[in-house]
């Protein structure tokens, strides 16, 4: 059974790029290219092993978006990396205690998010 | 004509001052006279003189005063009807330099209407009063009945008469006048609708420009608001420099992962076409072990068909033999049956005596024939049983010896499967490098690709840093139109709000960028990957 991985960027050539990523490398992926559609797939009942989230997105930004998925049952564990060009630590500390399980700068080597991915979700 | 008229009224003038002249010099001259008078003392002289002297000064005040009044009405009407000109031009004037005249071009046709109107009715009442007061000078001079005045009067006759023709040539060039400034109007008008656009661009630049010089304050606001501009300009060069080192670096990434990429392939495509060989070799030996099998197969598929042939070929013969061996019983019979006949014949023989030794003859010879058949019909038999066994027998040899060459064939055919097992080993193993190989290609493909993949997230990071370019150079251009607005507006008197305005687009723009990532400013303090 394929880990199931929800990547939301407004950038329609992360989506692509990392979704073809992850795509070859056995994981079924799911886009949304704002915080709103990715928080309604979330209530429409998919269910990722795992999200990968920009910051600084139309409508509904990233670490928004992080602290609403933590308030929705059955995901309070689901592993959630961010992937943006936000390097400083204030930002970093938002999205910690937002509830973010990792903070990764743009841009991140396709072989590294992969070894990334494999540290939070063991098993993938 | 204007000149003309202008001419009277300077004529008028000299008339008075004519007037005044001689009159002063009489007086004078009478002064003296009664000076000299004084001194000789001639009073009655001195008193006659003084009373032709208050008469003569009565009389001078007088026409002093007449010609004031005149001159004064001249000086006043003309005054008057110059302002009125005056007023008239200054209005074309500014009706020309007006755009409002644009809007409205019959209003100027209008108020020259106006005022030529009333500059004729002017000219006109000053002409009746003029003439009424040249009759009344006239009067005056008559009842004076002095000769001079009489001569200055025929003298400001012709003046007055100029005058008066300056006066009506002007009524009657008013009209054309009126007609000349109307159609002027027009092609004014019409020039200025041309030059319209040209001249509003001129006034702004000159509205815009000329008040800048003249305002130190404005000039030291500008200074820090263009230094302003110039360390904003810098620092989005600086990013330019930044996405100009980013683009270069992963197009170079990106070749050097193609060439990768494509000497991974190539290395694959290499071994596969070396392996097509060997592979081709291995499929030439499995197939004769296959064809071999399946000849085997097919002979073994005959077999039961033969031995069934044979069976019943064999089960023929014997029902043959068997048939025979029912024929030779039958001839056994008829022998037993012939020896009996032949017994007893020779029996009868005996009871006939003599007579009867031919017949026993006979009798014997049937006997030996039933013996020899017998004997024969026991050959048959036995050759019979020795066919049958033989037919068993042969049949048996021939179906062993068959058997004989089937396990010989039995035997290549397990010859044959163990090559064709062995080839199957060969072949797995050799599949299982082929596909290790593969696998192991496959991963660095797919790693090359996944790299790739990864580069073109700088795509996101420089439109990114566009994006934030865009909106400081927006808000930067809002700014200073607001600026160049307020410049216009308050010609020059600007707020400090500017200076902190625009310092606030700059450090916002410079806050924008310290918080993303720049490949040129790693923070070595700030992991790219950090789990939490």
């Amino acid at each position: 059974m394929p880990k199931s991985i929800l990547i939301v960027d407004d950038s329609v050539t992360m989506l692509m790029s990392v979704k073809t990523n992850l795509e070859m490398n056995k994981f079924k992926v799911e886009t949304a290219d704002d915080g709103v559609k990715a928080l309604a797939k979330l209530t429409s009942g998919f269910k990722p092993d795992l999200i990968i989230t920009d910051i600084n997105m139309p409508n509904m930004g990233g670490i928004e978006l992080i602290k609403k998925i933590r308030t929705l049952p059955g995901f309070r564990f689901t592993p959630i990396l961010t992937l943006t060009t936000e390097s400083q630590q204030g930002k970093r500390d938002e999205g910690k205690a937002a509830g973010a399980t990792g903070w990764l700068v743009k841009p991140v080597g396709g072989t590294d998010l992969l070894k990334i991915i494999k540290q939070v979700l063991p098993g993938a | 004509m204007i000149n003309k008229f202008k001419n009277s009224i300077g004529y008028t003038s000299e008339i008075g001052r004519i007037l005044l002249i001689s009159n002063g010099v009489l007086l004078m001259l009478m002064v003296i006279a009664v000076f000299l008078s004084f001194q000789t003392s001639n009073y009655l002289n001195v008193v006659f003189l003084g009373l032709a002297l208050v008469i003569m000064s009565t009389s001078q005040w007088f026409l002093l005063s007449f010609r004031l009044t005149v001159i004064k009405y001249f000086e006043e009407k003309i005054d008057v009807t110059h302002d009125k000109l005056n007023h008239i031009f200054q209005c074309i004037a500014v009706q020309i330099e007006s755009p409002d005249s644009v809007v409205n071009p019959s209003s100027l046709a209008k108020e020259v209407e106006i005022f030529t109107r009333e500059l004729s009715k002017s000219l006109t009442e000053c002409s009746i009063t003029l003439t009424n007061q040249m009759q009344a000078l006239s009067i005056a001079l008559d009842n004076q009945e002095n000769e001079r005045l009489q001569k200055i009067q025929d003298d400001l006759l012709p003046l007055i008469k100029n005058l008066s023709d300056a006066m009506t040539a002007y009524f009657n060039i008013s009209d054309r006048i009126d007609e000349t400034l109307r159609k002027q109007v027009t092609e004014m008008q019409a020039m200025i609708l041309r030059l319209e656009p040209e001249v509003l661009d001129l006034s702004n630049r000159l509205a815009s420009m000329q008040e800048l010089p003249l305002f130190p304050v404005s000039l030291r606001q500008l200074d820090q608001v263009v230094a302003i501009n110039l360390e904003l300009d810098k620092n989005i060069y600086e990013q330019f420099q930044v996405i100009e080192y980013d683009t270069n670096n992963n197009a170079l990434d990106l070749v050097s992962s193609m060439e990768t990429l494509n000497h991974s392939a190539n290395n694959l495509v290499n071994y596969i076409t070396s392996t097509i060989t060997t592979v081709s070799d291995m499929n030439g030996g499995v197939n004769d072990s296959v064809d071999f099998i399946v000849r085997i197969g097919h002979v073994i598929q005959e077999i039961p068909q033969k031995i069934r042939s044979d069976i019943s070929q064999l089960q023929g013969a014997t029902g043959v033999i068997e048939g025979l061996g029912y024929l030779v019983d039958s001839i056994k019979e008829i022998s037993f049956q012939t020896d009996i006949l032949a017994v007893n014949a020779a029996i009868q023989a005996a009871h006939a005596g003599d007579k009867g030794l031919g017949f026993k003859i006979v009798a014997d010879e049937v006997r030996k024939l039933a013996v020899n058949s017998n004997h024969a019909a026991e050959m048959i038999e036995t050759g019979l049983n020795d066919a049958r066994k033989t037919i068993q027998e042969g049949l048996k040899f021939k179906f062993l010896e068959e058997v004989m060459v089937e396990m010989d064939e039995a035997a290549n055919v397990l010859e044959s499967v163990q090559k064709l097992e062995q080839n199957h080993l060969d072949m797995q193993q050799y599949y299982k490098t082929l596909f290790m190989v593969i696998n192991q290609n496959n991963i660095k493909l797919s790693q090359d690709i996944s790299e790739i993949l990864g580069g073109i997230q700088y795509q996101d990071i420089v439109r990114q840093r566009i994006e934030r370019m865009k909106y400081t150079m927006h808000s930067r251009n809002e700014l200073l139109e607001r600026f160049i607005q307020e410049l216009s507006n308050t010609r020059g008197l600007l707020t400090d709000d500017f200076v902190s305005q625009m310092n606030n687009v700059l450090s916002d723009y410079l806050d924008m960028e310290a918080a993303h990532s720049n490949s040129m400013h790693v923070d070595e303090n700030l992991p790219q990957f950090e789990l939490f």
